[in-house]
């Protein structure tokens, strides 16, 4: 006997054929019904990689920690932080790539809101991963909510992660209602606790105009209240650094500098995950061209803007060569930084910045190597933004140990940092593996709606 | 080269002796606390065997968290046996709301060392957490009112807003048995 609820779902798209509806359907649900062997291996691999990386804490937390980190007075803020910084960058991928897009009509993000906002989730759980990493005494974690000073950035940061990581978590799951129906209704052969939790999460949906109006107001609410979290979460980062008193951080274009590097990074994440799904899951009608030719627009945008901070950021101070900042920035110009440095800035903005005005580089195969090359740049930026100006302390001490003066990451912090993409990457694949990673209702709601311009090129 | 043994010897001696007269008499000290025309005097008095010793060098110090803090110079004591020493009136109290004076005789050839500690309230009360002025720099009890307000308006506005969409999420399941109890 059929569910009354797939019935009722029909009638929902009566005016929909439902032929393409059905194909549409099971295309979008065809990465959640099976699970290949390449599938298996790779979740695997990211379980060891994650395995190596709980290891490594554990050696870092019951040995000393002179030994198994690189750490030092001088560097206090390693990798650690850095990784922290990139990923709350990338969290902000959810609110360009989902909510700002939906809020001004770009129909062609239907197909990415959901990787978007999952790659927003993952991220920002690691930034929190990465954050106790670094941290000295894990075991006073909870001090800061008992002794925390409102005034003190680092507790807005800690407010600031916890909402965004519940708002997103929301937005995430208010849009998947109707799909885990659909999954309830159409999946088979999968196991009862499966079956079981998508009836539970699906609360119940049934398609009925009340219940979409419900719906669609709250993902409203939380669209628009996304966006300003999402800028303050980074804004609040950038404070961080902002407000600690380092001469190379002492600037108040901080936060829109952190803000615009992050819109950058997240187009190019976004455009690596889209070109993985599409191929992995086979998604090419969903994810077609059209979408590589409006990332790399929107890229060559970010780029232009993030470039544009960054001369803010690093001009006005370099005319002026005061002082301890006049160290930081001789480094990373003509010092031992400079190859990095120099790098970062040609591979992280000036490539992204010319290279897509070219149509030919706007197609899926070489936009996705520019944006694999901005994503890592974007790492190294992060660590530039960090590291090198550490060593130039306020108070220089005499006869300083050579440990304190140099910073590389020990074997036991690369494997923790190598582990939390691991961990992001495994739970972006879990994901997509129990729920459709493109939303079929939102998909279909734009074509009954005559909006082609979500998966055609207009 | 007798003659230097001999020389040699009496040095000895000489030394020995000074060291033993100096082991023979043992210094006390005892700290008097006085006004006079509302200026404060912390008095050591110094007494060996009862009787008053008077040229012995005294210096006077406050006891702080890390370390002593010298109340002036050293200073010798009259024939009386009394070293004066004016006392300021800004030390900053101690934990316990007082302040611990020490005054002390340090290696003198003849009464050696000696030291004596007492309690003072001469000093400038701690001020109560509460009472230290609201900043940005104070502590968690002393944040400014208008960054409270505006913190909490800001997180009240925003988890209520999250509050109330969970809320909403609520009655979709509700509308659904509502439609089940109707089939």
């Amino acid at each position: 006997m059929k569910d009354p609820r797939i019935l009722s779902e029909k009638t929902t798209y009566e005016t929909f054929t439902q032929e393409e509806y059905m194909e549409m359907k099971s295309d979008l649900l065809r990465p959640v019904q099976t699970i290949g062997k390449w599938g298996k291996i790779w979740i695997a691999f990211l379980i060891m990689v994650c395995i190596a990386g709980v290891v490594a804490y554990y050696i870092q937390e019951t040995r000393s920690k002179y030994v198994t980190v690189s750490l030092r007075d001088y560097t206090m803020w390693g990798v650690y932080i850095s990784n922290f910084v990139f990923f709350v960058a990338l969290s902000l991928i959810g609110v360009l790539m989902s909510a700002v897009l939906k809020l001004t009509h770009f129909e062609w993000y239907r197909p990415l809101s959901r990787i978007a906002e999952i790659i927003a989730v993952s991220a920002i759980m690691l930034a929190g991963v990465s954050i106790v990493a670094a941290m000295g005494r894990p075991d006073r974690l909870h001090y800061l909510f008992l002794h925390g000073r409102i005034q003190s950035p680092i507790v807005w940061d800690i407010i600031v992660i916890l909402t965004y990581i519940t708002a997103s978590l929301i937005l995430l799951f208010i849009p998947l209602i109707p799909s885990l129906s659909t999954c309830s209704n159409h999946l088979h052969n999968k196991p009862k606790w499966q079956m079981r939790m998508y009836e539970f999460l699906s609360l119940g949906w049934e398609g009925t105009p009340e219940q979409w109006k419900v719906l669609k107001k709250c993902i409203k609410i939380l669209t628009v209240l996304v966006i300003p979290l999402g800028v303050s979460i980074h804004t609040v980062t950038a404070w961080l650094f902002a407000t600690t008193l380092r001469s190379e951080w002492d600037s108040t274009n901080f936060g829109a500098y952190f803000v615009s590097g992050a819109f950058l990074l997240g187009v190019a994440a976004m455009i690596v995950a889209v070109f993985v799904f599409r191929k992995a899951y086979k998604l090419e009608n969903y994810l077609t061209p059209m979408h590589f030719d409006k990332l790399g627009q929107a890229l060559v945008l970010m780029s232009c803007i993030y470039i544009y901070f960054n001369v803010n950021e690093y001009l006005v101070p370099a005319y002026k060569m005061s002082g301890l900042h006049a160290n930081h920035l001789l480094s990373v110009f003509i010092g031992k930084d400079a190859p990095l440095y120099w790098s970062v800035v040609f591979f992280g903005m000036f490539v992204p910045a010319i290279l897509p005005l070219f149509k030919a580089m706007r197609k899926p195969v070489p936009l996705t190597v520019i944006a694999v090359v901005v994503v890592i740049a974007a790492w190294f930026k992060r660590y530039l933004i960090v590291i090198p100006g550490l060593a130039h302390p306020y108070m220089p001490i005499q006869d300083v140990p050579k440990s304190w003066m140099h910073y590389s990451p020990s074997l036991v912090e690369m494997t923790i940092v190598s582990a939390t993409f691991a961990a992001m990457m495994l739970i972006v694949t879990i994901f997509s593996r129990f729920f459709p990673i493109i939303s079929v209702w939102e998909v279909a709601e734009g074509k009954l709606e005559g909006k082609d311009e979500i998966i055609n090129y207009k | 080269m007798k003659k230097s043994y001999k020389i040699i010897i009496f040095a000895l001696l000489v030394a020995f002796s000074k060291i033993a007269s100096a082991q023979d008499y043992e210094a006390s000290l005892k700290i008097d606390y006085t006004t006079e025309d509302s200026v404060k005097y912390c008095v050591v008095h110094a007494t060996s065997s009862d009787t008053s010793i008077s040229g012995v060098e005294v210096k006077l110090y406050v006891k702080r968290l890390f370390s002593l803090l010298p109340i002036g110079d050293g200073v010798s004591t009259d024939e009386e046996g009394n070293a004066k020493f004016e006392f300021p009136g800004d030390i900053p109290a101690d934990l316990n709301g007082k302040i611990e004076v020490i005054a002390k005789v340090e290696d003198d050839e003849n009464y050696g060392s000696a030291e004596v500690h007492s309690e003072s309230n001469w000093c400038v009360p701690r001020k109560q957490v509460a009472e230290l002025e609201r900043s940005l720099s104070g502590s968690r009890e002393n944040a400014p009112i208008y960054f409270i307000v505006v913190s909490n308006l800001l997180l009240f506005g925003i988890w209520g807003t999250i509050i109330y969409v969970v809320l909403q999420l609520f009655k979709i399941r509700k509308t659904s048995k509502h439609l089940a109890k109707h089939k």
